[in-house]
């Protein structure tokens, strides 16, 4: 083992503007890069710097090309076959390069299991901050230090953060936390190819992925959400909840305890060991609402909580609560919602 | 296979306190457990360690109160444990936690495979498992579900993503942050509770950690700075919607179209 050396930092008076990480998956972008090119084009306008968009991938000239739609001043590019499917190394050290030539004030990232699989080994490497499950991103009143707010504690308190001393400052970015930016007609912005380092090549090897959620999107980035617990019965009730999440054009979420009980895969659980979720509506069906699942769903902009306990805790969340039996309540639900 | 596994101390509790003037999170006083995720890597590492021989040590930083948890991982089945504390470490963001982290991992001789949790409930920034690799220079695999195979200088595992998992393989020594989906974690027998009521762990400070740069360290190496905590917006108190489930389903229509 060998320790790496102390990083070479950015001075801070050569950092200026703002970058964000555009993700793609599968050559699609995530939802999340076009929230943080809204979010990027608002604080660059602020500050009266450029904004810059990266996108690393194999093949992923289409992708690039689509970001141009989104506002970015810049799109850098890192396209490479190493890049193709998602590895840490390569991802990391693309990063780094184009930052280090680059020199923003900011980078954003979109919290996913991607970036949180790289952008610490980055932050490293540049010895620059991280923030990370950020909520909130707004510029201190100088113009000088990015505010960073995220939730501690499954959200029951929440921190403002501040990098002052080191640039890029580094935010990690939760879904569906702010206004995506609109597209344009007309593609702007300037391309910008950048090569993958040549000491970028990965020690480890990717083999094959399998995809759980088959067609559904993911749930960190949906829209509505329903979701079953263990009062729903049996793997066979997911039946019924899907039907729900299809009347109500959402994807099928699940607590703990279903998914521990072999019901429906991991993918889709909800909560301190599953996903964080911030869905328009989430309808939660016979889950009882403990801490550990309300730290996932808690702030849906709309709860749906169906529970045949009035006490059940996940009543004190709900804007709208349901007491009665699953089996009966989510069918009848279904056909309302297919009459339209 | 020399196993050494990353195990955080936090707070029993839903709502953490923190220190107005510093920032800083209050630990005083607070009931303080093992990271739940971070028993299920204690777990891993005892199985690999059942099948393949080896030790296992768990190593945390954190406040004198940390023990606890270190004795928690004997109780298990942990071999050893470390114990780094020392107040030059207080008020370490992820990135300063992890420059020390790995500097204490350097000094356990051959290690094979670091684990730890892919994060940690009071903070959740998942990064220190991913900087304590980038730190040692060594590869990481993270969200690891399940090791597939593990022997001969190299490991393939799954690593959960968004939509399901990756297959990856990595040479080891690796570090691996591992999900709940990878074990059920056992409790602790009679015979390991009562060698931990007795074990007392290694103490290590910041002058036995090799290539320490104090600038980076504690809260004077760290990078982040919590100005300002404040409680969440309350939702707004909800409705109820009765009836026979038709009448519901109407009302709740008429209520989200609204
Ligand atoms: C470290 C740790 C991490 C955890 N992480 C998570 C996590 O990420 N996500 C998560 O969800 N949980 C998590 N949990 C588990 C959590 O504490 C709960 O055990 C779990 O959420 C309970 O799931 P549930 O609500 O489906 O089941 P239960 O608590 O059993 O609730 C079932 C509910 O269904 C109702 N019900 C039963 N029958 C019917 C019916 N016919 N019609 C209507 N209602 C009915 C009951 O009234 C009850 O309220 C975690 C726990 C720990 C210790
Ligand atoms: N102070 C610490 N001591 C030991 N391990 C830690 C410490 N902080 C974090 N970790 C490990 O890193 C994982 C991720 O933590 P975090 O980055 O805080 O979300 C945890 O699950 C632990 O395994």
């Amino acid at each position: 083992m060998q320790l790496t050396n102390d990083p070479e930092t950015l001075a801070p008076a050569d950092c200026s503007g703002v970058c964000i990480f555009a993700e793609q998956r599968h050559g699609k972008l995530a939802s999340v890069s076009l929230e943080l090119l809204g979010e990027g084009r608002r604080l660059a306008d602020a500050l009266g710097q450029p904004l810059h968009a990266v996108v690393l991938g194999g093949g992923v000239g289409p992708v690039a090309e689509e970001v141009r739609h989104y506002g970015a001043d810049r799109v850098h590019v890192v396209d490479d076959a190493a890049l193709e499917h998602f590895q840490a190394e390569p991802y990391a050290a693309a990063l780094v390069a184009v930052v280090r030539q680059v020199k923003p004030a900011i980078l954003l990232v979109g919290q996913s299991n991607v970036t949180r699989s790289f952008v610490p080994a980055v932050a490293l490497a540049l010895g620059a901050g991280l923030v990370g499950g950020c909520t909130q991103v707004a510029l201190d009143d100088a113009k000088q230090n990015l505010v960073q707010t995220r939730p501690a504690f499954g959200g029951t308190v929440f921190a403002s953060v501040l990098t002052e001393t080191a640039r890029p400052q580094i935010a990690s970015v939760r879904p569906r936390m702010f206004e995506p930016a609109a597209r344009l007609d007309a593609p702007a912005g300037e391309i910008v190819a950048h090569s993958l380092p040549d000491d970028a090549a990965p020690r480890t090897k990717f083999l094959d992925s399998v995809d759980e959620l088959g067609d559904a999107v993911d749930l960190t980035e949906a829209e509505v959400i329903v979701s079953g617990g263990r009062g729903i019965g049996g793997p066979e009730a997911f039946a019924m909840i899907r039907e729900l999440a299809d009347a109500l054009g959402g994807v099928v979420g699940a607590s703990r305890a279903a998914v521990d009980a072999g019901w429906i895969a991991y993918s889709h659980q909800v909560g301190q060991t599953g996903k964080i979720v911030k869905p328009r509506v989430y309808v939660a069906c016979g889950i009882s609402g403990a801490i550990q699942h309300q730290v996932g769903m808690r702030s849906s902009d709309t709860i749906v909580a169906i529970n045949r306990d009035p006490e059940a805790p996940i009543f004190k969340l709900a804007t709208y609560g349901l007491v009665g039996d699953v089996k009966q309540i989510v069918p009848a639900l279904t056909r309302r919602f297919l009459k339209g | 296979m020399n196993i050494v596994v990353l195990v955080k101390q936090v707070i029993d509790s839903n709502d953490g306190k923190f220190d107005p003037a510093t920032g800083l999170l209050v630990r005083a006083g607070q009931p303080a457990t093992i990271n739940a995720l971070d028993e299920y890597a204690v777990e891993e590492a005892l199985r690999l360690k059942e099948k393949l021989g080896g030790t296992v040590t768990a190593l945390t930083m954190g406040p004198a109160g940390a023990v606890e948890i270190l004795k928690h991982a004997v109780a298990m089945g942990a071999d050893e444990a470390v114990h780094l504390c020392d107040d030059a470490l207080a008020g370490s963001d992820s990135q300063a936690t992890a420059h020390a982290l790995a500097r204490a991992v350097l000094t356990m001789g051959e290690v094979d495979l670091v684990l730890c949790g892919a994060e940690s409930f009071e903070g959740a920034t998942a990064s220190v498992g991913v900087a304590v690799a980038a730190s040692l220079g060594l590869p990481c695999v993270t969200f690891v579900k399940k090791i597939e195979e593990i022997g001969d200088g190299k490991a393939i595992v799954q690593r959960a993503m968004e939509e399901g998992y990756d297959r990856i393989e990595t040479p080891l020594p690796a570090v691996m942050s591992v999900i709940k989906e990878i074990n059920e974690p056992r409790i602790s027998s009679l015979k390991g509770k009562m060698r931990a009521k007795k074990y007392a762990p290694k103490t290590l400070g910041v002058a036995d950690l090799p290539e320490a740069a104090p600038e980076r360290l504690g809260a004077v190496g760290s990078k982040t700075r919590v100005v300002r905590t404040f409680p969440p917006t309350p939702r707004p108190s909800g409705v109820k919607i009765e009836g026979e489930p038709d009448e519901m389903a109407e009302k709740l229509f008429a209520a989200l179209k609204g």
